[in-house]
């Protein structure tokens, strides 16, 4: 008798809330902008927006010399400045075959390895902060303070450098830089230990990121993950030990994997890079060659026709650099490859049926910075 | 008396008590700020005054000072009301706790069942404030915070039941006066730390501050206040804390033992409830917050049966001793 | 046991409650930035009473700045720059003007706090940059330089 009436509750139109995370919110890392379609508290469908920090670095590219561009690379990943100007170096030197002394191999070797280190510790205070502790993100920042001042003294900055030129370093270490080091060497691993007993170990914290956005390896390779995010699920793959570039199969250091590919994992990991990062300058500090700080290089650069794509191990992923030369004094084309730019294209499939909550700690473990993404 | 004095006298105690409550939200929010402040390896405020004690009431005034400002597609009374009902349980509560023997604005036969049943009461104003902003994140923001508050009610109800048996009553004087002995905290430890975790659940502070998440739905149900309403909301968490811990003390730590003069009574009594302030800020900068979902298990799963366990074992305990005292 | 690992973290907490904080108070008490840290720019100078720059306005600096923040003119067959005008609010302190200048005419301070009302106020003249003190040339000394041990030097 009610055939003709009966509803069916599947044919009934459901409309999902669309909340919009916009450009300011305080843990898009940066100004990023995702449209999340909400079931209660669960997400159904998002879609990112990027652009919002687009300069046009790829096209002022073209026109501007190799030795003017240089300090522009700085700003593309601006918490590890000096991987993204190693990548460039090693590029332009590589095209020009240029040989690099080994005192100036030893030395972007320490400087880029102090960089990673802290830009990892930008990770740790972001991460305590997306799960609502307040206090890491200051520790976080009170010893990159001691990083910076070394490479402040070094360096001649501290958030942009342009330190590394073509052929070496610009400048040479001051005399006190071992004295420097070795005091640095010996309080880190005891602001380590803090860090864990803060955060690592305690329950709530554990119990918000594991089993939290757990990525296959599969998906992983598809979508071109690199860096910290690939190897939480258990692929043994890191540029240092695969193509090692400017010396760095002199040293002796782990690469840390995770197992189940969660969140927790990925965390861990990078907090065991900071440990081997510092046992990686420990020995290149120790063994540091004497001889020139750069080799010599003609004034005005004109790389002969080629093209060629270097790559390399930068604080988030893989960087890359792909450059097309005419002969002439600008580069034809140089296009960049960052990390954090294919991490936000994983976020359709690896935000899905979460929590809000759990979306924003997925989102802040995979680490993206901005200023990579838009370039 | 005539009525006028009484009246008088009645608007006196009012006006003291309103502004002892203000005093102490400022008080708080300072001792917050310079607590957390050096709990990360830095000083709080220290410009104004000195060591920054006015520093507060320089930032209520500029909130003063605001424009302002309510949504044109909101609820216009809802809207206005939520910040004013929110201050409405903690000052009636306010008017039973005694901070000493004689000092308390009234004494009736059960106050500290009349003190719970008010303090749901703010959970009104939560939704209101959500629901009326006419913003998605505040709308979230209000339910988690309905939901959160009325889980935790309950355990925090019956780990309080045990002190009523131990006592045999439920004026707050009397159960100050039966710890004479020994505080209340050596036998009930279990109680005492559910209802310090269920009550810092009820007052939205960290780690169960997700009506206020600030990473996720950035400040939750406060998102649309701006000017002396925000003021408002943040006031009243502060006064709420006090009120919490005021309880504990009376409840758990003794209150205004072993001193019997008034101004010593008041003295130690507020000794006692800025050592638990002080717990709370401490917990407050260290932890990270639960999920939804987690944060409920733990109050239903483990909470709520834990205190069941108490109330059990405190009611064996207390018969066999009247039993034994008896006999 | 259950609670270990929050324990331990309160106890972090109260170790950073007791120790010093780490606030430096400026502007009363100003931050030490080292002597290569970037800052503002400067010509040097050969003599103060007559101005007399060691710039000789050639150019060089214009052209390889990649900002193009710096402008300079000069009067034939002089030896001095007449107009010298950078504007600091392009520049991006990236030192590629001292690196290329042939005469070493650019000097970097420390000078970083500069405040401007307006974008026209970061365009500097020439008077403005220089250097207050007379750069005296210094003859190139065996610098101190850190000298590896010698199992860089088998490699």
């Amino acid at each position: 008798m009610f055939e003709e009436n009966e509803l069916v509750l599947e044919d009934l139109p459901k409309d999902y809330m669309e909340v919009n995370f916009g450009p300011h919110h305080p843990s898009t890392h940066g100004v990023f902008r995702f449209v999340a379609k909400v079931d209660g508290e669960r997400l159904v469908e998002v879609e990112p927006v990027i652009g919002y920090l687009h300069r046009g670095i790829e096209k002022i590219a073209e026109n501007r010399t190799y030795v003017q561009f240089k300090p522009l690379v700085d700003r593309l990943d601006y918490t590890g400045a000096l991987n993204n100007e190693l990548c460039y170096c090693l590029t332009v030197e590589k095209l020009m075959e240029i040989e690099v002394p080994p005192r100036a191999q030893a030395i972007r070797v320490i400087c880029a390895e102090l960089n990673r280190i802290a830009g990892h510790l930008i990770f740790f205070g972001a991460m305590g902060l997306e799960v609502g502790a307040f206090t890491p993100l200051l520790f976080g920042f009170l010893d990159r303070e001691y990083i910076l001042n070394i490479l402040e003294t070094v360096a001649g900055g501290r958030l942009t450098f342009n330190y590394f030129t073509i052929g070496g370093v610009r400048q040479d270490f001051p005399s006190d830089f071992k004295q420097k080091m070795d005091d640095f060497l010996k309080v880190f691993p005891v602001k380590l230990k803090r860090y864990e007993e803060l955060l690592t170990g305690n329950e709530i914290f554990v119990n918000r990121l594991k089993n939290i956005g757990v990525l296959k390896k599969e998906d992983l390779f598809n979508w071109g993950a690199s860096g910290p995010t690939l190897r939480g699920s258990g692929v043994k793959f890191d540029i240092r030990k695969v193509e090692p570039y400017s010396g760095y199969e002199k040293y002796d250091f782990e690469i840390p994997v995770g197992k189940n590919g969660d969140v927790y994992d990925r965390y861990i990991i990078r907090m065991e890079e900071m440990r081997q990062s510092a046992r990686i300058i420990a020995q290149a500090a120790d063994s540091l060659p004497g001889g020139e700080h750069t080799a010599k290089v003609p004034r005005v650069l004109k790389p002969p026709e080629g093209e060629l794509y270097v790559r390399n191990e930068g604080t988030k992923g893989e960087i890359g650099f792909y450059l097309v030369s005419r002969g002439e004094k600008n580069p034809y084309r140089l296009k960049i490859r960052t990390p954090s730019f294919s991490h936000l294209n994983m976020l359709s499939f690896a935000l899905n049926g979460n929590y809000i909550a759990d979306a924003i700690v997925i989102l802040g473990s995979f680490d993206t910075v901005m200023g990579s993404c838009d370039r | 008396m005539v009525w006028y004095v009484e009246l008088g006298w009645a608007l006196l105690k009012l006006v003291i008590a309103v502004m002892f409550i203000f005093i102490t939200a400022l008080i708080l929010i300072w001792m917050l700020r310079k607590q957390m402040g050096h709990m990360q390896y830095r000083r709080g405020p220290r410009h104004h005054g000195p060591h920054g004690i006015f520093q507060t009431v320089f930032d209520a005034i500029k909130l003063l000072g605001k424009e302002d400002i309510i949504p044109a597609e909101a609820d216009r009374w809802p809207f206005i009301w939520a910040p004013i009902i929110i201050f409405i349980p903690s000052l009636t509560i306010f008017a039973f706790l005694p901070f000493a023997e004689k000092i308390v604005a009234t004494n009736i036969e059960i106050s500290l069942f009349f003190v719970l049943a008010i303090m749901g009461l703010s959970i009104l104003s939560l939704v209101m404030a959500g629901w009326s902003s006419n913003n998605k994140y505040a709308l979230l923001g209000g339910l988690r915070s309905a939901a959160q508050m009325m889980s935790y009610e309950i355990p925090m109800i019956i780990s309080v039941m045990g002190v009523v048996m131990m006592a045999g009553s439920m004026n707050f004087t009397q159960i100050v006066q039966a710890q004479q002995h020994m505080w209340y905290i050596v036998p009930q430890v279990v109680g005492f730390f559910i209802f310090f975790t269920a009550s810092l659940a009820e007052i939205n502070s960290t780690p169960f501050d997700m009506p206020e998440a600030e990473s996720e739905i950035v400040s939750g149900f406060n998102i649309e206040y701006s000017g002396f309403r925000f003021a408002a909301f943040f006031l009243a968490e502060f006064v709420n804390l006090f009120i919490i811990c005021a309880l504990a003390t009376l409840l758990f730590l003794g209150g205004w033992q072993p001193f019997t003069n008034p101004v010593y009574g008041t003295v130690i009594f507020l000794v006692k409830t800025y050592v638990l302030i002080f717990i709370a800020f401490w917990i407050r900068s260290t932890f990270p917050r639960f999920r939804i979902d987690q944060f409920m298990d733990f109050g239903w799963k483990v909470l709520l049966p834990l205190s069941l366990v108490n109330l059990f074992i405190t009611g064996i305990i207390v018969l066999v001793v009247d039993k034994a005292g008896g006999a | 046991m259950l609670g270990a690992g929050l324990i331990k973290g309160l106890k972090t907490t109260l170790r950073a409650f007791f120790s010093r904080p780490v606030t430096i108070m400026w502007p009363y008490e100003k931050v030490q930035i080292a002597q290569s840290g970037q800052g503002l720019i400067r010509l040097r100078m050969t003599s103060l009473e007559p101005q007399v720059f060691k710039c000789t306005g050639c150019g060089i600096c214009e052209k390889n700045c990649p900002q193009h923040c710096i402008s300079v003119e000069k009067k034939e067959n002089e030896k001095q720059p007449e107009v010298y005008t950078v504007n600091y609010g392009l520049c991006m302190f990236c030192r590629i003007c001292i690196d290329v200048c042939p005469f070493d005419a650019l000097e970097q301070t420390q000078e970083h706090e500069f405040i401007g009302g307006g974008r026209e106020a970061f365009i500097r003249p020439k008077e403005e940059l220089m250097m207050s003190e007379i750069y005296i040339e210094e003859k190139p000394v065996e610098q101190q330089k850190d000298e590896g041990s010698d199992n860089g030097k088998k490699e």
